[in-house]
This record gives C-alpha cells, sequence and structure tokens, in this order.
C-alpha cells in the first residue's frame, strides 16, 4: 500500500476528486478493501480498537478454552464476560459488533470444548450417542453463526463511478422489462416509469418480454415506441431464457427490471460508470431496498451477485452472448451458476450500494416462504462445486455463501436434535447430559445469552431474533418434506417454475403434508411430558433437578412448537396480501370550494381510490381540486370524480397534471434519503467524538487541500512553461 | 400554566378564528375547564365565535376599573371553553384601560397569576393586529407565540417588524417561544404558493409545518356562532386545527 493510494482512498472518503486510477475499485480485492477499512479506520477512528480487540479476541480464546475451571471460577468468568456485553451492546458500530460475537465466540467454544470433554460419559452406550448427536447440533449452530457473520457483516461499500460528460461516448443500453405474472395496469406504470428512465433516448431502447403471447402488452408495448418480444421456452422460470432476446437487442449493456420495481431516474447514470471504466465487468447489481424492510438481514450480501432475481442488473451484452451461444443462459433462476460461467469467462461482478432501486413490493411470496432459509433457486446439492478446481475463480467468498447456504438447507437436523432432546430422559430415563444442574447452568448461560445477543446484534432492526429461529425451524420443516417430495418426482426444475410462477401462488403452500414432521414432533414432545410429568413423584431425590430441567426443556420445545404454528398461520396471511397499499392522507377540494379531508387507498394507481370520512354523493365528471400529502408537503393535482359511491370516491387525475401526479408517484415509491440509515454502519465507524473530529477535519483541510492546491498549480505552471517553450 | 399569545402585525388574517378555533379544539383534547380565552381586541369578536352573545355583560376593559378577580369574569361556553371578552364599554373605558396597560407592562401577567387558575390550564389571549400596548402584555405573560400569517405578500412584508420587535423583547422576556402558523393555505393557487415555500424557506423551523387550509366552512361556522370542528368536522380545515392543537400541546409539554 502506497502513501499515494491512502491519500486517493481517504480523499474519497472525503468526496473528493481523487486520483482517477486510484478510487476504491468496486472489486472488493483483497488489498483495496484492507487498504480501504485501514484508511477509514487511520481518519475516523483509533486504529488501536481493531488491533486491540483482535488481540484480546485471540488471547482470551488460547487462555481460556483449554483451562479447567471450577464451578465457582467459571462463574465469575461468566458473569465477567456477561457485565462486558451488555455494557458494551449499547453502543453503535461494528466494531462492537465484531468484539460481541468475539465474546459469544469465547463462551460458546468453551462450553463446546467442556460439553464434548466432559459431559458425555465413558462409555460408549445410548447415553453417549444421543448425548453425541446434541453436542454436534450445538457446534452446528456455532458455526453457522460465525458462517453467518462473515456473511452479512461486511456490506460492500462502493461508490458510484461518474459518466464522461461527452454524450457520444456513452454506452447504449436495452431496458427489459419483465411483464410475465403481471397484469397489464402495471406493465403499463412500470412502463411509463422506466420511460423517465434519465439517458439519451437515441442510446436506449425498450423491450417487454412476456411468456406468453398477450394483445393487450403488445399494444401497450407499441403505444410507448417498445419492442414486445415473447420469450421462447420460458417454462424454466420468469426470464428462463432471455436467449431468443438478445438476437433483437444490440445494446452494449442490457438491464433487466421487473415491473414491480420502481426504479429511479438516474439509476442508469449512477450503474453505467462502472462499465465504461472496467472492459472485464460483465455484471453489476444494487441491493435490495424494500419499502416494507425484509424480516431478516439476509439481503444485504457479501458475495457480489446472490440475489440476482430481484434487484436492478446490468448486464454486458458481449458477455452474455459469450455465455449465452454455450449453455443455455439462465441468468436469474440460478445466479451462482450464471456468475460461475461468468468468472469463468474471465468476467467479472459488481454491486454498487447506492441508494438507487427500490422494490415496490412488501415481500416477495417465495421469499417469504424461503428467502431467509436459502433461495430455491441456490444449488442445494451442489455445495461442493464452489470448492471444485473447475472454478477457481471464485475464491473463498462464494465458498463461504455457499456452505452457510448449505448449513442453512440441513439445519433443520440439528434444530429437531433440540427438539428432541429431551425425551430419552423424559421418556427412556437416559440423561445425555452427563453433569450436575448447577456445573451445566455456569456453562449454558453464557453460551446462550451471548450467543443470543450476538445474533440479535447481526439481525438488527429486522425483527426479534426469537421469531426468526420459529420461522427458521418452521421453513425447515416445510423444506425438508418439499424436498424430498421433489427427490422422489425428479422433477427439479418444474417444481422450481412452480415457486417461480406468480399465477400459481394462490395455491396454500403449507399443505397438510408438509407438516407431518411438526406435528410428530409436536406430539412426540407432548408424550414426553407427560410421561415425565407422571414419573416425577417416582423419581429418586437427586434426579429431581434433572427431571426439572428436561420437563422445563419440553415446555418450551411446546411453546416454541406453537408459536411455528403462529408463523406458519401468519405467513399464510402474507402471501394474500404480498402487495403493499399505499393510504396516505389527501384532501379534496369540493367544487363549491369547501375542503374534505380523506385518504387514498391505492396511491398511486392511476384511477385513484379515495375513502371519505363521511358518505358524500358527488357527481360523476365534477371537476374537484385534490391534494396529496407526503410528510408535511402538499401535492396538487386538478382532477374528475369518476366514480362516487358512500364513502368511496374515484376520481382521474386531468391530463395535464399527469406528469407532476407521476413525478410524486415515482418520488414517493424510490426511496433515497433513509438508505443510510438501514445500510448498516455507514456512519457508526467514527469513534471520535464531533467536537474532537472537527477541529481535526479543519487541520486536515487546512493542510492537505493546501498542498493539493498546491500541488496542482504548480503543474499548471510547469505545462505553461512547458508549452511556452515548445512555442 | 400555560398561556399562549396570538398576534399579527397584519389585520384580516385570521387571528380571531384561530384562536376560538384552537381554543376549542384543545377543550376538546385536554378536557372541558381547562381552557380559557382572553379577547383583548377592542373589537370584542372572539365571543362570536363561541356562541356568547356577553354585550350587556362587562368585560377586561370594565374590569381595570373594578378590578375583581379575573377568573369570575370567565364566561362558560358550550364548547367546554371559557371566555373573557374585551366588554363593550365607552370610550373612556378603553382609554383608562389603554393608559393602564401602558403604565403597567406587566399588568395581565400579574392578573392571570392571581386568578388562581389551575396549574394545567391553558390560556389562549387574542390580540388586535400590529404594535399596540395589547401585544406588549402578550409579550410579557405568554410562553409561546403564535403569529398567524397569510401566503400572501402583505404578511411576507410585516414579517421584518414581527422579527423587530421579538427581537426587542427577548431580552426582557427569554423563555418567550413564538411560531409562526400559516394560515388560509391553498396551493392550487400559484401566488399562494409560491409565497408559502418562500415562507418556508426563509422561517425554516420557526414557521409550523403545516398550515390551516383555505376553507369556506372557517366563515360559515362563525355565521352559525360555531367552532368549525363542530360546523364541519370533516372539513380540511378542522382537521388541520386539530393537528394543531395536538401540536401546541406537544410543545407546551416540553
Amino acid at each position: 500500500m502506497s502513501p499515494k493510494l491512502l491519500l486517493a482512498l481517504w480523499k474519497e472518503r472525503w468526496g473528493k476528486p481523487s486520483i482517477t486510477e486510484l478510487q476504491v475499485p468496486y472489486i472488493q480485492g483483497g488489498v483495496s478493501h484492507w487498504a480501504g477499512r485501514l484508511a477509514q479506520n487511520l481518519t475516523f477512528s483509533l486504529p488501536i480498537k481493531v488491533v486491540a480487540s483482535v488481540l484480546f479476541g485471540c488471547l482470551m480464546l488460547a487462555v481460556c478454552l483449554p483451562s479447567q475451571l471450577t464451578a465457582h471460577d467459571q462463574f465469575v468468568f461468566s458473569v465477567l464476560l456477561l457485565l462486558i456485553a451488555f455494557y458494551v451492546r449499547l453502543h453503535a458500530g461494528i466494531f462492537i459488533t465484531l468484539f460481541l460475537v468475539g465474546l459469544s465466540f469465547i463462551a460458546s467454544s468453551r462450553y463446546l470444548f467442556w460439553r464434548f470433554s466432559s459431559t458425555l460419559g465413558h462409555e460408549f452406550d445410548l447415553a453417549f450417542i444421543y448425548g453425541f448427536i446434541l453436542c454436534a447440533a450445538e457446534a452446528y449452530l456455532c458455526v453457522q453463526v460465525v458462517l453467518e457473520l462473515i456473511e452479512t457483516r461486511w456490506p460492500l461499500k462502493r461508490t458510484v463511478s461518474l459518466l464522461r460528460n461527452d454524450q457520444n461516448q456513452w454506452p447504449t443500453i436495452d431496458v427489459f422489462l419483465v411483464c410475465a405474472g403481471h397484469s397489464s395496469l402495471n406493465v403499463e406504470s412500470a412502463m411509463t416509469a422506466v420511460k423517465s428512465l434519465d439517458w439519451p433516448q437515441r442510446k436506449i431502447k425498450f423491450f417487454l418480454l412476456d411468456d406468453e403471447e398477450r394483445i393487450i402488452i403488445k399494444i401497450i408495448a407499441e403505444s410507448f415506441g417498445a419492442s414486445y418480444l415473447k420469450l421462447e421456452n420460458s417454462h424454466e422460470g420468469k426470464v428462463g431464457n432471455i436467449n431468443s432476446a438478445l438476437d433483437e437487442a444490440k445494446g452494449e449493456l442490457i438491464v433487466i427490471l421487473e415491473c414491480d420495481q420502481a426504479t429511479d431516474k438516474a439509476i442508469l447514470q449512477m450503474t453505467s460508470g462502472w462499465f465504461m471504466r472496467d472492459a472485464k465487468l460483465g455484471l453489476l447489481i444494487t441491493p435490495h431496498h424494500f419499502l416494507v424492510p425484509k424480516p431478516s438481514k439476509r439481503n444485504l450480501k457479501l458475495f457480489d451477485s446472490r440475489h440476482l432475481d430481484q434487484s436492478f442488473a446490468m448486464i454486458r451484452r458481449s458477455m452474455l452472448v459469450k455465455i449465452g451461444r454455450s449453455e443455455l443462459v439462465r441468468l436469474p433462476v440460478e445466479p451462482l451458476e450464471f456468475v460461475i460461467q461468468m468468472k469463468t469467462l474471465g468476467y467479472d461482478s459488481a454491486y454498487i450500494g447506492f441508494p438507487r432501486n427500490k422494490e415496490m413490493q412488501a415481500d416477495e411470496p417465495q421469499a417469504v416462504a424461503l428467502g431467509g432459509l436459502t433461495s430455491p433457486d441456490f444449488p442445494i446439492f451442489r455445495v461442493n462445486r464452489p470448492f471444485s478446481n473447475d472454478t477457481p475463480l471464485l475464491g473463498l467468498r462464494i465458498g463461504v455463501s455457499s456452505l452457510d447456504s448449505a448449513l442453512r438447507f440441513y439445519e433443520l437436523l440439528p434444530r429437531f436434535a433440540f427438539l428432541l432432546a429431551p425425551l430419552p430422559f423424559l421418556i427412556g430415563g437416559t440423561n445425555i447430559i452427563q453433569t450436575s444442574m448447577d456445573v451445566f447452568a455456569v456453562y449454558v448461560a453464557p453460551h446462550l445469552l451471548l450467543w443470543y445477543i450476538a445474533k440479535a446484534r447481526l439481525h438488527d432492526i429486522r425483527r426479534l431474533k426469537v421469531w426468526d429461529e420459529i420461522r427458521q425451524t418452521w421453513l425447515g420443516c416445510d423444506l425438508l418434506v418439499r424436498t424430498a417430495v421433489t427427490f422422489i418426482q425428479t422433477e427439479i426444475s418444474r417444481l422450481k417454475s412452480h415457486f417461480k410462477n406468480k399465477n400459481e401462488i394462490k395455491k396454500p403452500v403449507f399443505d397438510r403434508l408438509f407438516s407431518v414432521p411438526f406435528f410428530l414432533v409436536v406430539l412426540l414432545n407432548l408424550a414426553g411430558l407427560t410421561v415425565g410429568i407422571a414419573n416425577f413423584p417416582l423419581g429418586r431425590e437427586y434426579e429431581w433437578a434433572t427431571s426439572l430441567f428436561y420437563i422445563f426443556w419440553a415446555s418450551c420445545n411446546l411453546l416454541l412448537l406453537s408459536a411455528m404454528a403462529a408463523v406458519a398461520e401468519e405467513s399464510r396471511h402474507i402471501r394474500h396480501y404480498w402487495r403493499s397499499q399505499f393510504s396516505r392522507p389527501a384532501m379534496l377540494k369540493l367544487p363549491l370550494g369547501r375542503t374534505l379531508t380523506c385518504t387514498t387507498e391505492n396511491f398511486p394507481g392511476e384511477a385513484l381510490l379515495l375513502r371519505l370520512p363521511t358518505p358524500m354523493a358527488l357527481e360523476v365528471g365534477s371537476d374537484i381540486g385534490l391534494s396529496v400529502f407526503r410528510d408535511d408537503r402538499e401535492f396538487t393535482f386538478p382532477a374528475q370524480v369518476s366514480f362516487s359511491e358512500g364513502i368511496r370516491l374515484r376520481v382521474r387525475i386531468l391530463d395535464a397534471a399527469q406528469e407532476d401526479y407521476l413525478e410524486l408517484a415515482q418520488a414517493t415509491r424510490s426511496r433515497g434519503k433513509d438508505w443510510p440509515k438501514w445500510l448498516p454502519d455507514r456512519e457508526a465507524d467514527r469513534i471520535l467524538p464531533p467536537w474532537l473530529n472537527r477541529p481535526l477535519n479543519v487541520i486536515r483541510i487546512g493542510i492537505f487541500d493546501f498542498y493539493a492546491g498546491f500541488r496542482k498549480s504548480f503543474q499548471l505552471n510547469n505545462l505553461t512553461a512547458l508549452w511556452e517553450k515548445k512555442k | 400554566m400555560s398561556v399562549i399569545g396570538v398576534v399579527s402585525m397584519k389585520g384580516g388574517v385570521g387571528k380571531t378564528s384561530v384562536t376560538a378555533n384552537l381554543a376549542a379544539a384543545l377543550a376538546s383534547k385536554l378536557g372541558e375547564g381547562r381552557v380559557s380565552l382572553i379577547d383583548l381586541d377592542p373589537q370584542n369578536g372572539l365571543q362570536w365565535h363561541l356562541g356568547l352573545n356577553a354585550q350587556e355583560e362587562e368585560g377586561i376593559c370594565e374590569y381595570s376599573v373594578d378590578s375583581p378577580n379575573l377568573r369570575r369574569l370567565l364566561r362558560p361556553s358550550e364548547f367546554g371553553v371559557a371566555c373573557l371578552t374585551y366588554g363593550v364599554g365607552a370610550e373612556s373605558d378603553r382609554e383608562a384601560f389603554e393608559a393602564l396597560l401602558e403604565a403597567e407592562p406587566a399588568w395581565l401577567r400579574e392578573q392571570i397569576k392571581r386568578a388562581g387558575l389551575s396549574r394545567d390550564a391553558v390560556v389562549l389571549i387574542d390580540t388586535p393586529p400590529g404594535a399596540s400596548v395589547y401585544q406588549k402584555q402578550v409579550f410579557s405573560c405568554a410562553d409561546l407565540l403564535l403569529i398567524v400569517v397569510l401566503a400572501d405578500a402583505g404578511s411576507y412584508a410585516t414579517i421584518p417588524a414581527m422579527e423587530t420587535s421579538l427581537d426587542e423583547v427577548s431580552g426582557v422576556y427569554p423563555r418567550l417561544a413564538s411560531v409562526y402558523l400559516l394560515n388560509q393555505v391553498d396551493r392550487s393557487e400559484s401566488l399562494n404558493r409560491d409565497v408559502a415555500d418562500m415562507l418556508q424557506g426563509h422561517l425554516g423551523k420557526r414557521l409550523i409545518p403545516f398550515g390551516i387550509h383555505s376553507d369556506p366552512a372557517v366563515s360559515e361556522a362563525l355565521a352559525f356562532q360555531q367552532p368549525v370542528l363542530i360546523y364541519d368536522p370533516h372539513g380540511q380545515a378542522s382537521h388541520d386545527i386539530a393537528r394543531l392543537a395536538s401540536w401546541v400541546i406537544d410543545t407546551i409539554n416540553q
């Protein structure tokens, strides 16, 4: 790392014009990434904290793991760890999170070490086997936490690369608007939005892609001057094969958008810059930005192009052609496959953390069902592929990503181990944790508490961790049976298209069949609990604590299982109303000047439906004034009543105001400013307090900007001198 | 106890309507018996908004002569607001009253203190437009000053004068908070919209982020001697008044 690079990185941090060839590259490569972080830390925080926390973690681990403490000492140690954690978690920032995870890791490793070494019993009998399974399950979940941490903790931070001023040099772009499964109304509004993208008209072309021939879409396409293409062989999924579209589209870059995506006007300018800079960049995506945040934070990936199908994606055509000719392009269906092919050809993928892509929908129904667990597209049964020899370019990142996904898929097994663990003792009288309860408590309490704190922190604002666990378990049940069925049918691809196709979602997915393992576990736990309680008075006195413990465990299991049922019920409702409804405060100005406060029911629909506070009959066709409020701002449009009945009123915005209305709709749906709030740790790393930061900045600007200005003028002088010499 | 003064530099901005309607809205939110109104405007018009007709009875103007407890003069209205009218005294009464106010700038504050209102009471004071002895009295006793402006050139032009007089009193009454309230907003009219935006830019956070919409229901309500909240509960003006009341409660609680 040269001083020059450091300076460039650091200038970029402050949004200053930097040395172009040294700008933080979008490739999250080793050196530049760490350099970036280091540069940030040098300027904004005490680097000693990083070093110290890492060293401290390693040291603690080295000391703590093997040392055998007495129950009393372990108790003191646990209390100490917990106190530190409780204090530290009050602060924000990535280091604190890392530190907490470190603490959790220490507690967990101590616990696991102790479990494996001291609680399994000495003979190889049934108790040993049960105990070992339970231990393995616990270890499994710990490994998963670490992987999840690696995956979600470092969202990529990338800047926008500016385009050249000369518009002639800008690339030609083809926008693919995927209409499959969307109503004509949706397509029309999406097309209107896409049409307003900020890009020279002669350099952009629009294509509406559909999986079946629909006249109405064709008419919409014609009215907007777009081409209408029916995709062939599209049973694989919505955009199973865009090869046929490639014959028509000749632009340099291809943008794929879904009809329910609301993109910002500037998105093309924000994203295409990188393609101009790097000829080897094949694919670029932007993160999800849901109007309703996803329940779990798995959409901010470390891996560049994991969830491709719902994000804004820009692809280089030449690369697509290269891949497409050699093999069927199944881009949004199997992002990993696609990326593997891409990387094999030497192309790169990038991910811009710029707030320019927004999701209209609350949650993709299939994402509700499977998103948190694993994407249905993810090659579950090919876990080893990323590590195999034919894809050497992929690197550790994808490896981690797929390993996590694979573990996540089989997560149900350890979960079942937990759910069934009290049964051997309650029914068979086999104690699978061979230790006294007090020692167990001092080991397990810090492990569980710190684990919970760390995991809750990784999920931050999304959702209470408990619910996430519950949801995961339920989805595990669902997926287990689903996969079994899939195997039997050996028609994996057809099932995939079933998940993919929104038209078929109406069928309730949680069939009775899928809940068989769930009810089996419930029954077993109930049986265990009954037997345990019935046997309790018969047991010997020294076993009472153990019995109570297992009874408690079984009751907790039942509680969790019933919560799971509730969550499953919840998801059933969600999938019926997956599109978010838009209710905004509004005001009507009636023909005679009186006003009426009301709310919109379908903003930003074409024909706006209003709910009035009191029944009122308005003449159809009468002119009214409509105000829509957004925060404290008011937007007025002339409108006409097109339907009125009781408290429902349908109005049509007059044509003259349509443009303003669409702009408002666009501005409301596309959100930019609140992005940094949820994109984690954008600002939290500034550990220095503002009162100290400010004077430092003043000094920094004073010294370095003076230096930069001086150098510039010096160069200029040199150039003039050179020029005069030539003359 | 919180005292809210409603002032403006220019006449005809709907100050009295705002005062009466806001008082009624506050009373409906806070409960009966907590909100009182004092009319310091010689026009003596506040009472009409609340369906009172106190032509015969004495108001605050005559009160200065007899000086009984101010609380005894408060007249209850059917909208949960007690109102102290200005009174219809002779010209000489008014002159004597104004001379008294001129001589004792904190007279009203003393009187309100003496009246022994409950701790959670809210008092709203209406004043005549422009700088006057009445306005000075309000400066002396108010916790919150509501400056009513319209989104027109006339109101815009008076803001510097208002700011100057606020600056002058800020040394004497440092805890006096003042906010601007935009009345009769109509964003479908371009001039109104432009001036509103200008005011927003000029005043920033000192302008209450929402104004009261222009609505014929406000003047119609006066004709029926009712607060607009009762007269047309679903109108936008009523909605804004209710929002203003919540905003005022939040502000005085802070």
